[in-house]
Parts: structure tokens; C-alpha cells; sequence
């Protein structure tokens, strides 16, 4: 008997589903799918995924320097002394600052928005974190802030204004290159991408 | 030069399944009405601008069976180039989803519902070569023109079908101008809405700065792209129109955009970006933008006479069928290979020496598929040089 057939008497495996069908990328087969082996969980396990997400939503909180989802206060890496104090990079999100980290060649700190600036769903430079970017760089410590948000209209759009706002202090903006991916082929880049790199092409 | 050779539908409006190989040259597709013909036209002009000509909701290509069982439809072709043999495969697939409701916290609840409910809606994948493709990579991989009844609102009907035209006919031969297009319209909604906010007190002036500078840069484009496209065209229609008209008569085609088009396209955003700024005040009282490519028009004078207001019903079918004649022209000239022309039942409304015109012209292109009612006007012209296919109730004989 598959979950479909299920007689809709089941409130409880119901609820279930529809909490798991309001997740991202979750759509209701997906859903369905991942109650269907929740019930099959020992108890043991069951009881572990909601304990994980009860402690998750208790314990995690923003870090006070790079607003960065942390369980410590200032995060590990704004606690950390061997960072580069000098230079911030700025991000959309958490997975941002992973990704970066991942390639063990950025020794700076960080500074995560929390989403791009985009009207058309409500999001001006308050709605993200940026009033809380601009004191860090205010003592003079920090040369350069370095923006990393996505290559999309609205992180373009983020970009322009931080660049904007520090237009004529000390600080050094830069902004991460677009171009051609890493073992990418000329040819099978589009004309945009292969437009941009252009544009940013470097003397060797 | 190329074809289509072989066009593949599956649960595509009332083709449950259908394999079809196509020869160049003119076929025509035959049948009484309510049968399909319309819907294999659709379908082919579907690979070629990535999107159906006259769904209002694309859920509407999925047959009803097909959405109520959870099926997709597919469209798949075949476009074989003469010249070294070189196949392309296009692909656009519809599959529905059915959601119910709870999928996005605050909308309303929708039933679950079958297929075709109001909860029902389709997400399209494209492939070309089998590979993910978005719909502005698919757009100029298949060049196609369609004629169609409702051709004549292009001559009176509103800006936004001039506008239509325009952008199919210069995507199909740039890649980049849609790309452009797509990017300028998101700009637009976020610029709308950014001034809204700033009229109800929610936003700072400072923030429209870099909606401003992108508007002006992608609407500049935009504009001296399709000023550029007008020019080649209005020596075509003008060409076409002496074929298909009364002796004498003179058509100019004359560009209407929003923002003065300069002397180059670094003149033409000079001037865009003043102009916004002289409007600024007003674009805030309305809360929308007041100038830019969504506002630009193009009219049709026949010696100097306005045509979407002055034009007879048959002078309007007339200057119609030249704009259609006129994009093949286009495309054939700006693409490495001629566009497939399509002709949707437009034949039975012309008189005899038009047709014979319009088909002469339709026989120089490599391949052209015509659907009719009357197979007697495409016999008498092509004969035994034409392929005829019956197309009855979702089935071709």
C-alpha cells in the first residue's frame, strides 16, 4: 500500500508531510517519500532528527561581528587571532562563507547579508544585514572590503550599493572576478559570460 | 539551408502520440477544423521561440488526459541542415505539477484537485543536443515564421504585439538581444516596484541608482538594436508590399521608440539617462516607469498615411502579410540558415493573385508547412511538388 492510498484518517502522518512539503525543494512526493521512511525510523532516530532540529532553532544565533549563524559568540572565525583583520569579504549566505572557506585561500574575515537588496520582494539595504557592516569599518582597521555576492541582477545590485556607500572612505572595495570556470572550454561558454571575462581579462 | 525532419509529440494538445518525418519543400497539412493542424503548427513554432504562440496558460499544451494522470507532454524535433547533414535534436518537455496548496505558506488553499485544476501548473525543461537548456539558449536554434489569422492586430491592435514581433523577429537572429530583452523586463519590475516603495515612504531615492543605470544601459541596447532591425526591415516590407499592393503605393516603416534612438548607441543612452531624470518626479507620483523600450512602437505609413488607424480590413491583412513576408526576408538574410515558414490557415482569406503571390514567395523558402480547410488553392499551385498529410483527430494519415 503506497502512502497516496493511505485513507486521509491519519492526521498525525498528514501534518507530517504537509511541514515537510514547506521545506525548499521539497515538493509532495518528496514529502511523502521522507514521512513514509520517518515512519520507519527506529524510535531512537526519530527522536534524534526532532531532537536536532529543536536544538538547532534553540542554540544557533547570529555572530555580533559577521552575522554569521554561529552556536559560539563572536563565531570561530571572528574569534579566530590568525584571521587577516584587514580585509572583510562580503556575502549573500552562510553557504557563501563555506564555499569560501572550502578553498583555504581567503585568511580575511567575513560579513554575511542575509539576502541581496530586491524590491520586488520587499528587500531594501535595512532588510539585510548591512547597517551592521558599515561600523566594523569605521576604527580604520579594516583596507578592503571585498564583495563576493552572487553575479545576479540583485546581488549586482547589493554590490553597487556597499561600493556606493564607501565611495571616498579609506577603505579598498573589490569585487570577486567573472569569467570563464576553471576547466571550462571557450566554446561551450555563453556569449555573456565569454563577454564579461573579456572585459576582466588580466596582463600575464 | 534546413528542415525539420522529424517533429515527436506526446500528449501535446490532442496528439497522444505522434511520430512524424517531414520532407523539404512545401507540405501541406489538411483536415477539417478541430482536428490538430493548428496544434502541429504550435508545436514547431514552439522549438523555435521557446514558448506557445497561443496558450494563455502553457498548462493548456498538456493533453487533459495526460495532466490528470501526472504525465508530461513533449515536443520533440529533429532539424536536419542540408549542408553537411548536421542534426540538432530541440526538445521542450511540460510536466505538471499539482499543487496542493500547502506547497507556499500564504497562498491560499487550492484543492489538490486532478490534472487541469486550479492547482495544476507546468514546469518546462528544454534540451538541445540532450543538453539542459534555458529558453533564451534555445531561440535561434530553430529560425521559424508564422503567418496566422490573427496577423492583422499587428497592423491594428495594440504597441505590445508590434513590440512581439519585433523581439521574436530580432532574437531569432541575435542570441544575445533576448538575453538583454529578459534582463531589461527584470530590471523593469524591480524599478516599478522600487519606485512604489519610495512613493509610500519605504525606501531611500538613493537606492534607484542602480535600477536606473541598469535600465539605461539594457533599454539603450534595446532600442538601437531594434532601430537598427526596423531599418533592414522597412526596406524588405517596403519591397514586399510593392508585390502585394496596388501599383504606386509607397509603405514606410517608420520606428516610434520611447526614448530617441541617437546617433549611436552611447548617444542613445546619453540621452535615455536625461530624460529619466527630467521624469523623475513624475515616475514617483505614478509609481511605474515612464520611458523605455516597453513603450516603444512602430507605425506603418502608406504614403504617409497611418495605417493602424486608417487601414481597411483588407489593406490591414495585406500590410500583415508583408510584415510575416518581410521577417522571412529578415531571417533568411541574418541567419546562417532560412527560416521554416508556417502558414495557419491564412490562404482561404486571401483572393486568388494574392495567394499565387504569397505562395511563389513561400516556395523559395527550403521548407514551409501550410495548414488548411480546402486542399484546392495549394493543389492548383504546387501539384504533385507539394507533400499532403490529412491530419484527423490527433492522428496524421
Amino acid at each position: 500500500m503506497t502512502l497516496e492510498h493511505l485513507p486521509s484518517a491519519a492526521p498525525s502522518l498528514a501534518r507530517l508531510i504537509q511541514e515537510l512539503n514547506k521545506l525548499p525543494g521539497i515538493g509532495p512526493k518528496s514529502a511523502q517519500r521522507l514521512a513514509y521512511y520517518i515512519i520507519r525510523l527506529p524510535d531512537g532516530e526519530a527522536q534524534d532528527l526532532a531532537d536536532a532540529i529543536n536544538a538547532v532553532k534553540q542554540s544557533i544565533i547570529f555572530c555580533r561581528e559577521c552575522q554569521n549563524l554561529t552556536d559560539a559568540n563572536p563565531c570561530s572565525v571572528c574569534a579566530n587571532a590568525q584571521r587577516n583583520r584587514e580585509q572583510i569579504c562580503v556575502v549573500e549566505d552562510p553557504l557563501d562563507v563555506l564555499a569560501l572557506e572550502r578553498t583555504h585561500c581567503y585568511r580575511g574575515l567575513y560579513h554575511v547579508l542575509h539576502g541581496v537588496i530586491s524590491p520586488l520582494n520587499g528587500i531594501g539595504p535595512d532588510q539585510i544585514k548591512l547597517k551592521e557592516l558599515f561600523p566594523r569599518l569605521s576604527d580604520g582597521a579594516v583596507k578592503e572590503v571585498v564583495i563576493a555576492t552572487n553575479p545576479t541582477l540583485e546581488g549586482e545590485a547589493t554590490a553597487m550599493y556597499i561600493s556606493r556607500h564607501l565611495a571616498g572612505s579609506n577603505v579598498k572595495v573589490t569585487h570577486l572576478a567573472r569569467g570563464l570556470p576553471v576547466g571550462g572550454s571557450l566554446e561551450y561558454s555563453d556569449e555573456l559570460t565569454l563577454s564579461r571575462a573579456f572585459q576582466g581579462r588580466q596582463e600575464v | 539551408m534546413a528542415y525539420l525532419s522529424r517533429l515527436t509529440l506526446t500528449n501535446f494538445r490532442n496528439f497522444v502520440a505522434l511520430e512524424l518525418e517531414l520532407p523539404p519543400g512545401v507540405v501541406a497539412l489538411y483536415g477539417a477544423n478541430a482536428q490538430g493542424k493548428t496544434s502541429l503548427l504550435e508545436a514547431v513554432y514552439l522549438l523555435a521561440i521557446a514558448r506557445s504562440f497561443r496558450a494563455e496558460n502553457e498548462r493548456e499544451v498538456v493533453n487533459f488526459r495526460a495532466a490528470r494522470e501526472g504525465q508530461p507532454a513533449l515536443v520533440g524535433g529533429i532539424l536536419r541542415k542540408e549542408k553537411d547533414g548536421e542534426q540538432v535534436a530541440v526538445y521542450v518537455g511540460y510536466q505538471g505539477v499539482n499543487n496542493p496548496g500547502v506547497n507556499r505558506p500564504g497562498t491560499p488553499e487550492q484543492p489538490a484537485g486532478p490534472g487541469g485544476g486550479p492547482g495544476y501548473s507546468v514546469r518546462k525543461q528544454i534540451r538541445v543536443n540532450r543538453v539542459r537548456r534555458t529558453a533564451a539558449q534555445l531561440v535561434g536554434t530553430v529560425g521559424a515564421v508564422l503567418f496566422s489569422a490573427d496577423d492583422i492586430e499587428l497592423v491594428q491592435g495594440a504597441p505590445a504585439g508590434r513590440r512581439r514581433y519585433l523581439d521574436i523577429l530580432i532574437s531569432q537572429g541575435n542570441p544575445l538581444y533576448l538575453r538583454a530583452l529578459q534582463r531589461y523586463q527584470r530590471v523593469l519590475r524591480q524599478r516599478n516596484r522600487l519606485l512604489r516603495l519610495l512613493r509610500e515612504g519605504r525606501a531611500e531615492a538613493g537606492e534607484l541608482e542602480f535600477w536606473d543605470a541598469e535600465l539605461v544601459r539594457e533599454g539603450a541596447g534595446l532600442t538601437w538594436q531594434r532601430g537598427e532591425a526596423i531599418t533592414l526591415l522597412a526596406g524588405l516590407c517596403a519591397e514586399h508590399h510593392r508585390n502585394l499592393s496596388r501599383p504606386g503605393e509607397t509603405l514606410r516603416l517608420e520606428h516610434r521608440p520611447s526614448v530617441p534612438a541617437g546617433a549611436s548607441r552611447e548617444a542613445t543612452e546619453a540621452g535615455f539617462r536625461e530624460a529619466l531624470t527630467a521624469r523623475r518626479r513624475r515616475e514617483l507620483a505614478a509609481g511605474s516607469t515612464a520611458l523605455g523600450p516597453h513603450r516603444d512602437d512602430f507605425k506603418l505609413l502608406v504614403d504617409g498615411v497611418d495605417m493602424g488607424v486608417y487601414a481597411s480590413r483588407g489593406e490591414a491583412r495585406t500590410l500583415a502579410l508583408t510584415l510575416r513576408l518581410a521577417e522571412a526576408a529578415y531571417l533568411a538574410q541574418l541567419r546562417a540558415d532560412e527560416p521554416i515558414v508556417l502558414l495557419d490557415d491564412v490562404l482561404s482569406e486571401m483572393d486568388a493573385a494574392r495567394r499565387r503571390r504569397v505562395l511563389e514567395q513561400i516556395a523559395g523558402y527550403h521548407q514551409s508547412l501550410i495548414t488548411t480547410t480546402d486542399l484546392a488553392p495549394v493543389q492548383d499551385f504546387f501539384g504533385s511538388n507539394a507533400t499532403y498529410l490529412h491530419i484527423d483527430g490527433g492522428a496524421v494519415r
